[in-house]
């Protein structure tokens, strides 16, 4: 096969050079000889037909150096050659590789910090078998007009889908909204707090992962409610907490007062499969009952999973769709839909299973992140381009320097390709060293992007090691990266004819030219960045400053479920009276209440009201309300306004009539000017006969986030609520003038002291959750923010690097100009005149292109417009202060010249 | 004399397979019997020949061995291999083919 034969001899060639070469100089040898012998047979003298024969056959050493490129291994030596070159010359210009490569490094690094991110978050599979034949099952429906994706679905709808359809090989459940705090046993309350879900028995199995040590669940752990109190765990916790000992197996870990036996480990990387959120252990889902009242194995109305299933081969998605589709509309047949009204009805049975791909996992955290992720990731490409600008300039007056030198090798024949393909060999390395770097940085800078993603509620869990999909980008775009600043120099470079003996370093002319311009470019791409970076940090901040229509500091947070301490139904209510009074007696706390709800939680609760008096919908319009179930005095411990009627009192009992308060938003909504008192409306079958009569109206309080505006609220009265809506758990609010956190010893030795089984969890600030909501705005606003700084940075690097090659290029001039009397302010203005024109040149291309950019995040911007005039004249000013900033030292060097020095020097 | 015509790499392959054909030769003898049956038509240099033996050597056409030559000096002597007579033939019908064609379209008017 003569590709093994070429291998072979290239090979051969390389690695034994002497032989070959001896055997050349005697093969070309005889045919000197030969040619010699013919020529003295023709006639010819001996010393002319050697003559003859040499000059015929040319140079010798020309003739083997033809035959040596005759092969692969001698382009594989050049390519070697040019790199053992281009090292040298590194190491000999210490200070410019050493600038070079950290800004090259600071740009691929920040280039890599991200796309590992983006990674681990959107591209990355699971790691489980087969990925791609997993799906997740959702439905679609509508909701009046609007049609939406739901994720969740009952026990009683999984176990039917499950048992009913033909198309999957198998499917699983999971509660993916809510983990549960868990302790080892026997830690007391001290001990970290690790993360438990629940799962169906099935999931691992079905994702064909095995356990490492122990075992996996088996399929019988899916009956019993509360039978199978076991867990596995994950491997990072096994490091973390068991230091990977196999007597992990059989302890104990409890979660909400039951101790659940650890019978397996997960394998590594492993963690789940919700990208982002990092389990620590994985509990039967037959356990709900002990661990999460809310919850429920029988109720067929209640949707808390979520569906994950493996399609049997050869069948393809849209097979499995309607294969599915059609046991579920069986199921959606027996549901009670007696209280709903028509359009209800239509809503309920347009419900169609979807399928969703599911190799990556849940979508959450991609449709959370994938936006912002993009934006970053534009961002860094823009820095990345600005590094290279800089390092372009900075390869282009190195170039100058090493005139004499190229001129040189270009006289001796170096033909001008080769030429090049060293100087590219030389930006390449440059590249290659800066990127070897930048993964570094990235290996820093990525934990620190996901910390920065993460907050409190919802703590962020990425893998971001470098992968070899990672490292793969990061050479790529460290190669791309050094051919494209290093080719415009290289071409420039080369370009001169060959003229050696020029003492001095003239610039050609449209050397300076290109780096007019690509400092010219700089400055537009920074100003982008600043005008974005603007933006952002000014959404934030709007968003931060914005008015919720309740008191954001000062008011502390906890959940109290009575139920888990044994209080049932008319206890639990007592209990939660009591509570109420005690806590409004401790020193400092001005105000408490409690509700089922608060401010911007992530959580909601929306219904459709009817029958609203004096309002008349016309058909199809969308009535949706939301609601909260609130405790006496709560408007006044969040600070929302009363603005009408009255507040919840002692005569709304159980047995009263059921009382409302509105929001300003649903008073003007269904009532215009009119005054919403007295009137009543409906909220479904249970909400009485009678209707609800609304008895006060309240001012607007953001809802679900800081965002949207306040959507029409009604809020129930928790005392009058029948039994079966009561909340198990509510979440108590203390308003008071001191930090609220400090209030928590005492909030628990109160609760001690009323019961010692009484447990309050979750303590927060409703400062610290309303933060919480704006992690990703945070995010967008400190990174940009990071970013842009850098961007100006090497903008201002970028234009005092040429300044100040202006100045040394023109300091015979000046001194000319100096020694015929020229002031020192003419002087300076004309060098600071040379980085402002450039400036100014680039903020015109800057801001049109800006104008074209923003638009395209205008949807992240809150309380302001891309065009937003303020924003674009600081960063203009900005940018303008940074150009005089970067032209005034070679400036004062300019001025500082001595005539009598700069005449001398040719 | 005819004017030296410059020869394509692939066509310059041919014909050294062809010269082989015959018998084994060195380098000189090579180019030597190339000018010679072409009625010195082309005339081939070191400088094509040897980088052109060392191509077909790579590609397994061609063998060497080291012999003494006329003058007791060591040559490599080249000798075409089976896989090289197959190659000769095959590239010779493609040429044959090629030049047919041409002289057609010349011929056309």
């Amino acid at each position: 096969m003569s590709l093994l034969r070429n291998l072979a001899h290239g090979l051969r060639a390389l690695f034994r050079k002497q032989r070959l070469e001896s055997e050349m100089n005697e093969e070309l040898g005889a045919y000197l000889d030969a040619a010699v012998r013919d020529n003295v047979r023709s006639g010819m003298s001996p010393e002319e037909s050697l003559r003859a024969a040499r000059v015929k056959m040319g140079s010798v050493e020309a003739v083997k150096e033809d035959i040596r490129s005759a092969g692969w291994e001698s382009a594989l030596e050049t390519v070697w050659q040019d790199l053992r070159y281009a090292l040298r010359m590194l190491r000999k210009n210490p200070g410019f590789t050493a600038v070079a490569v950290l800004t090259l490094a600071l740009g691929i690094g920040a280039n890599t910090a991200i796309f590992s991110v983006i990674n681990a978050v959107m591209l990355r599979m699971l790691p489980v078998e087969h990925p791609e034949q997993l799906v997740q099952v959702a439905f679609q429906g509508k909701h009046s007009a609007a049609s939406f994706i739901g994720q969740s679905f009952s026990y009683p709808q999984f176990t039917e889908l499950r048992e009913h359809n033909q198309v999957f090989a198998d499917m699983s459940a999971f509660d993916y909204w809510t983990t549960f705090d868990a302790r080892l046993a026997g830690s007391g309350g001290s001990g970290e707090t690790m993360k438990a879900q629940l799962v169906s028995a099935n999931i691992f199995s079905l994702l064909g992962v095995n356990a490492v040590i122990g075992r996996t669940f088996a399929p019988d752990e899916d009956n019993g409610a509360g039978a199978h109190p076991v867990a596995v765990i994950s491997y990072a916790l096994w490091t973390r907490v068991f230091a990977r000992e196999t007597g992990a197996l059989g302890r104990k870990i409890t979660i909400a007062d039951t101790p659940f036996t650890i019978i397996g480990v997960a394998p590594a990387h492993f963690s789940g499969v919700n990208p982002g959120l990092a389990c620590d252990l994985w509990i039967p889902v037959s356990m709900q009952p002990q661990v999460n009242p809310n919850d429920s194995l029988t109720d067929i109305d209640t949707h808390w999973l979520t569906l994950m299933a493996r399609l049997k081969p050869g069948v393809s998605t849209e097979q499995a769709r309607a294969g599915l589709d059609v046991v579920y509309q069986q199921i959606q047949r027996q549901e009670d839909i007696s209280g709903f009204s028509d359009q209800e009805r239509r809503d309920f049975f347009s419900h169609r299973i979807v399928l969703l791909p599911a190799a990556r996992g849940t979508d959450y955290l991609r449709n959370e992140f994938s936006r912002p992720l993009f934006l970053l990731m534009a961002m860094v490409a823009l820095l990345l381009l600005i590094a290279c600008a800089n390092v372009a300039n900075l390869l282009l007056a190195r170039a100058s320097v090493r005139h004499a030198e190229i001129a040189v090798r270009l006289a001796l024949g170096a033909g001008r390709p080769r030429l090049m393909r060293q100087l590219l060999t030389e930006s390449t390395l440059l590249a290659l060293i800066g990127g070897a770097l930048g993964v570094l940085v990235a290996y820093w800078g990525s934990p620190l992007l996901v910390i920065l993603m993460s907050h409190r509620r919802n703590q962020v869990a990425l893998d971001v090691h470098p992968d070899l999909g990672v490292l793969g980008f990061t050479f790529l775009t460290a190669l791309i990266t050094g051919i494209a600043f290093g080719l415009a120099p290289a071409l420039r470079a080369t370009r001169i004819t060959a003229s050696p003996g020029t003492r001095q370093v003239t610039a050609t002319r449209g050397g300076r030219r290109l780096g007019g311009v690509l400092v010219v470019a700089q400055v537009a791409l920074s100003l982008v960045m600043v005008i974005g970076a603007g933006l952002l940090v000014r959404t934030f901040h709007n968003l931060e400053a914005s008015d919720p229509g309740f008191n954001r500091q000062g008011v502390l947070l906890f959940w109290l479920d009575p139920s888990k301490a044994g209080y049932k139904d008319e206890r639990a209510s007592q209990l939660r009276e009591e509570v109420f009074e005690r806590i409004r007696q401790i020193p400092g706390v001005r105000s408490a209440s409690f509700s089922f709800l608060t401010p911007i939680s992530g959580g909601g609760w929306d219904n459709v009201a009817r029958s609203v008096e004096g309002y008349t919908p016309y058909p199809g319009e969308d009535m949706e309300i939301y609601l909260n179930a609130v405790g006496p005095r709560f408007f006044e411990a969040l600070g929302t306004p009363l603005l009408l009627g009255r507040d919840f009192g002692p005569q709304d009992g159980p047995s009263s009539p059921w009382v409302v308060l509105i929001n300003q938003t649903m008073a003007r909504r269904f009532f215009g000017q009119r005054s919403p008192i007295g009137k009543h409306f409906e909220l479904g079958p249970w909400s009485g006969k009678q209707g609800i009569e609304i008895i006060g109206v309240v001012g607007d309080a953001k809802y679900m986030s800081l965002r949207e505006s306040a959507p029409p609220t009604a809020y129930l009265y928790i005392p009058q609520l029948p039994q079966a809506m009561k909340p198990g758990g509510v979440t108590f609010e203390v308003s008071s003038g001191v930090a609220p956190m400090s209030l928590v010893p005492q909030v628990r030795s109160l609760l001690q002291g009323m019961d010692s089984r009484l447990g309050a969890s979750d303590f927060k600030t409703l400062a610290e959750q309303v933060d919480d909501s704006l992690s990703r705005e945070k995010m967008m606003s400190t990174l940009s923010a990071f970013f842009g700084i850098l961007a100006l940075l090497l903008a201002c690097i970028g234009l005092y690097g040429v300044t100040s090659y202006g100045v040394a290029r023109r300091t015979s001039e000046i001194g000319i100009r100096m020694a015929l009397g020229a002031e020192q302010r003419g002087i300076l203005r004309m060098v600071l005149s040379e980085a402002l024109v450039l400036a100014v040149i680039g903020v015109a291309i800057g801001l049109p292109s800006a104008w074209a950019a923003t638009r395209s995040i205008a949807s992240m911007l809150y309380g302001l417009k891309p065009t937003d005039p303020l924003t674009i004249i600081a960063a203009t000013l900005l940018m303008t202060a940074v150009a005089v900033f970067a032209g005034y030292l070679p400036a004062r060097r300019a001025i500082r010249v001595d005539p009598m020095v700069a005449l001398r020097y040719e | 004399m005819s004017k030296q015509t410059e020869l394509v790499q692939g066509t310059l392959d041919m014909l050294i397979l062809k010269t082989l054909a015959l018998e084994p030769l060195h380098g000189y003898g090579i180019g030597v019997r190339i000018e010679q049956i072409s009625k010195g038509v082309f005339r081939v240099n070191a400088g094509s020949l040897f980088p052109a033996f060392r191509r077909l050597e790579r590609a397994g056409w061609i063998k060497p061995e080291w012999r003494a030559t006329e003058n007791n000096r060591r040559a490599k002597y080249y000798s075409l291999t089976a896989r090289g007579r197959k190659e000769l033939g095959a590239s010779t019908e493609e040429w044959t083919r090629q030049t047919a064609a041409i002289a057609r379209i010349l011929e056309a008017s």
